[in-house]
């Protein structure tokens, strides 16, 4: 299955065959070679980050994204978005989450992080300097490409993805969590009343914040959808 | 409206390197310039091979076809775009050399983009320095810049975005 995908993309760079790495047809289920695949439901994900081009990418991420079932396909995902020796990996986790047509293992990985979140912060607080702990940056790296990918993910419905997105709001104190929800509101306005994403902004901008930059960048937000 | 570079502070010619997000321009809990300038580095100059992606931009319609070569391969394409700009004079400073090489669907910035090669410590001064002097990341937003810069790219014919055309009229120029 695997030497299968790598001819298919070198052979034919823009007419990739996607039937070919379609992993639920029931008839590649039944090969002996699949078997790799069946043991390791991820490996199409390695396949789209590691071996295929920004260009090659475009063309598997709708048979990819259809496979990514779970919070763990999610969180694998998320783990290769940030892997800098990767070419544009960042930008390909969002695309790659963005086919996504169901919002169930997005949301479950959304709980995980959000519990994370809080243990770090718990325990960081016996840290010098606690905000610039390392789990802390790649919990940060996590958060940005999930919610950029609920963001982005057309095939669910606004209304869907704009709760998800409001549940966030008070999820993280980290600065570039709630940066992320303001930009991922502002993606969603244009397919949705504004109102309700301008009285979600505004606790950004509300007294409970303490954060000036964020302040600032909601209100620029606001400025934007007025 | 098409913007143009001046609405993002810039006089050209300039070096435009594509970052993730905006946001990390401005970590958190910095309580120093060099501490901010260190923590930027750390996020924007982070490749193992040290070697990074510039795009000279000397035109309103460079900054279109850098910004439609980027966007060819993103889903939806009209996204959100944010970049820092540097100058040749802020380059050479530190003695970081462009070397070109061909990138991207854009047949009129194709040959405008450039692999650099910048050290950790390089990269940390250089964010030093455009902290220092006042330099923000800055975005080219969705619906008012990028949208319409892709339309119009689409327009003229560009490949590096859905056209009906065949040829661009970049071509032409």
């Amino acid at each position: 299955m695997v030497a299968s995908v790598r001819e298919t993309i070198s052979a034919e760079e823009n007419k990739i065959e996607l039937q070919k790495i379609e992993p639920q047809s029931s008839a590649s289920k039944t090969t002996s070679a699949d078997s790799r695949y069946s043991d390791d439901p991820d490996l199409l994900i390695r396949e789209y980050f590691i071996f295929a081009s920004p260009k090659q990418r475009v063309q598997l991420r709708k048979a990819i994204a259809s496979d990514l079932k779970s919070s763990q396909s999610i969180f694998r995902t998320l783990k290769f978005g940030q892997k800098p020796d990767l070419l544009d990996a960042y930008s390909a986790a969002i695309d790659l989450l963005a086919e996504i047509d169901n919002i169930t293992p997005l949301t479950e990985a959304v709980r995980a992080l959000a519990e994370a979140d809080k243990l770090l912060e718990k325990s960081n607080k016996f840290l010098k300097q606690p905000l610039q702990a390392p789990q802390f940056t790649a919990l940060d790296g996590y958060w940005e490409i999930l919610i950029k990918g609920i963001a982005c993910a057309y095939k669910i419905s606004v209304e869907e993805r704009f709760k998800l997105i409001q549940s966030l709001v008070t999820s993280s104190n980290r600065r570039l969590v709630k940066s992320t929800v303001i930009d991922a509101f502002l993606t969603i306005a244009e397919d949705t009343d504004v109102e309700p994403i301008k009285e979600a902004l505004n606790r950004f901008i509300s007294n409970d914040e303490s954060d000036p930059y964020i302040r600032s960048y909601a209100e620029e937000a606001l400025q934007d959808l007025a | 409206m098409l913007p143009t570079l001046s609405d993002f502070g810039i006089n050209p010619p300039i070096y435009l390197r594509k970052i993730n997000s905006r946001g990390h321009w401005h970590p958190q809990d910095c309580d120093t310039l060099a501490e901010r300038a260190s923590a930027v580095s750390k996020k924007l100059f982070n490749s193992p091979t040290n070697v990074y992606s510039l795009w000279r931009v000397d035109t309103d319609q460079a900054f279109y076809g850098v910004i439609a070569s980027l966007s060819a391969n993103r889903s939806p394409k009209n996204q959100d775009f944010d970049f820092i700009w540097i100058t040749e004079f802020e380059l050479q400073k530190l003695d970081i050399k462009v070397q070109l090489s061909s990138e991207g669907d854009c047949l009129y910035v194709q040959n405008m983009h450039f692999n650099v090669l910048i050290t950790p410590s390089n990269a940390e001064i250089l964010c030093f320095d455009l902290i220092n002097c006042g330099r923000d990341a800055q975005r080219c937003k969705k619906k008012p810049q990028t949208t319409p810069i892709l339309t119009y790219q689409s327009l003229l014919g560009c490949k590096a975005t859905e056209t009906e055309h065949q040829s661009c009229k970049c071509e032409e120029w």
